[in-house]
């Protein structure tokens, strides 16, 4: 009986802490196959051969199909340039140069990625539409009320997720994960 | 003392058990069925353009500035082949094994020609000699790709440069092809 009940709290508990670290491991904790620019946060081997499991597991646990980092690197956000976590709530500047890329994007969720309701359409800008200097530099604010110039409003509800996309990154962030010139992002006030 | 090395190496075990099985399998188990109750045992049924809804239950946290659009597969039945046409703007394609694991990209910037056509074939059709094969291939301006995997997906991103011109993008996605090649008996 005594040896039941050992084998019951080590099986129980060893699948517990196994599952436990797998999704820590997944979810990014430990920065092992993570890239980080400041608040950005890239999976750099997605998608391509030297791809591991964990990779691809952080993204098919989120339902997500993983995407060749040599076609389009993506970059997640959830805190301001200073660590303070972003907030649907509160008004943001993003700004930056040019990015080392044929086009980008720029758009937000709320909260986890599979929890976002059906019709919760995310905001987004991009290149292509985006009003920038001569020199590519651009900046967009971040807020739930109209704004001047580039404007994204954030999805309503609590955590805030700000992605960029680049595509066809330039050889510098596909070889080297060279990430420097990402925007900052600065928070303004909140309501 | 040997005892408790016994129950710490049961425990140990254990927890190496509990956290492959997740990283291995669950993923994969969870895609699987996110696209089969999307497209069903319906294998080679051409591409199937995304709607808002569709896009946001089948790919979230993809970019809205993007059409999306799904050829599910299966070259079991027969190789595959797919037809990508003139299109202005950015667009890339993507296969990926029912594992997700992306095994081909190309853009339209990487297309060599303005009409892309790609032959998707099981790897046990892969000749030991592809030279021959290839020099037809390039005749026939046809890409030749083994799958590693008989089933899995397709998916075409295309750019939409807003909200506006989405539907028109759709229409150009849904006249690419995707067909299961007959095989001569």
């Amino acid at each position: 009986m005594n040896g039941l009940v050992k084998f019951a709290i080590a099986s129980i508990g060893g699948i517990a802490i196994g599952l436990i670290s797998a999704q820590k491991v997944i979810g990014g904790y430990g920065g092992m196959f993570i890239k980080t620019q400041g608040p950005w946060v890239s999976w750099p081997t997605a998608g391509t051969r030297s791809s591991n499991p964990y990779v691809r597991a952080h993204f098919l646990t989120q339902h997500r199909l993983p995407i060749s980092q040599f076609e389009i690197n993506e970059l997640e956000a959830r805190t301001d340039s200073n660590g303070k976590a972003l907030d649907s709530d509160c008004n943001y500047e993003i700004s930056g140069p040019a990015q080392k890329a044929r086009w980008w994007s720029l758009y937000t969720y709320s909260g986890e990625r599979s929890a976002r309701t059906q019709d919760a359409q995310p905001a987004g800008i991009g290149s292509h539409n985006i009003l920038a200097k001569t020199d590519g530099h651009f900046t967009v604010k971040l807020s739930q009320q109209p704004q001047t110039g580039n404007w994204i409003t954030p999805v309503k509800g609590g955590d805030l997720v700000l992605v960029l996309r680049l595509y066809n990154p330039a050889q510098s962030i596909t070889n080297q994960f060279n990430f420097k010139g990402l925007p900052m992002i600065i928070r303004k006030d909140c309501q | 003392m040997s005892g408790k090395f016994f129950w710490l190496m049961t425990f140990l075990i254990f927890v190496l058990i509990g956290h492959l099985s997740y990283t291995l399998f669950v993923p994969r188990y969870q895609v699987q069925q996110t696209f089969e109750n999307a497209f069903g045992q319906n294998p080679n049924s051409d591409f199937v353009v995304l709607n808002t809804e569709q896009s946001n239950a089948l790919f979230p946290g993809e970019d809205p500035n993007l059409v999306l659009a799904v050829c599910p597969y299966d070259v079991s039945q027969g190789p595959l082949k797919i037809s990508i046409g003139s299109f202005d703007d950015y667009w890339s394609l993507s296969i990926y094994t029912n594992t997700g694991d992306s095994f081909y990209t190309i853009n339209d910037r990487q297309a060599r020609f303005s009409n892309l056509s790609i032959l998707l074939r099981p790897i046990s059709d892969k000749p030991e000699d592809e030279t021959d094969e290839r020099e037809k291939a390039l005749k026939l301006e046809e890409a030749i790709i083994n799958a590693p995997l008989n089933k899995g997906w397709a998916v075409l991103r295309m750019r939409a440069i807003n909200p506006v011109s989405a539907g028109s993008v759709g229409k150009a996605a849904g006249k690419f092809t995707c067909k299961t090649q007959k095989i001569a008996s």
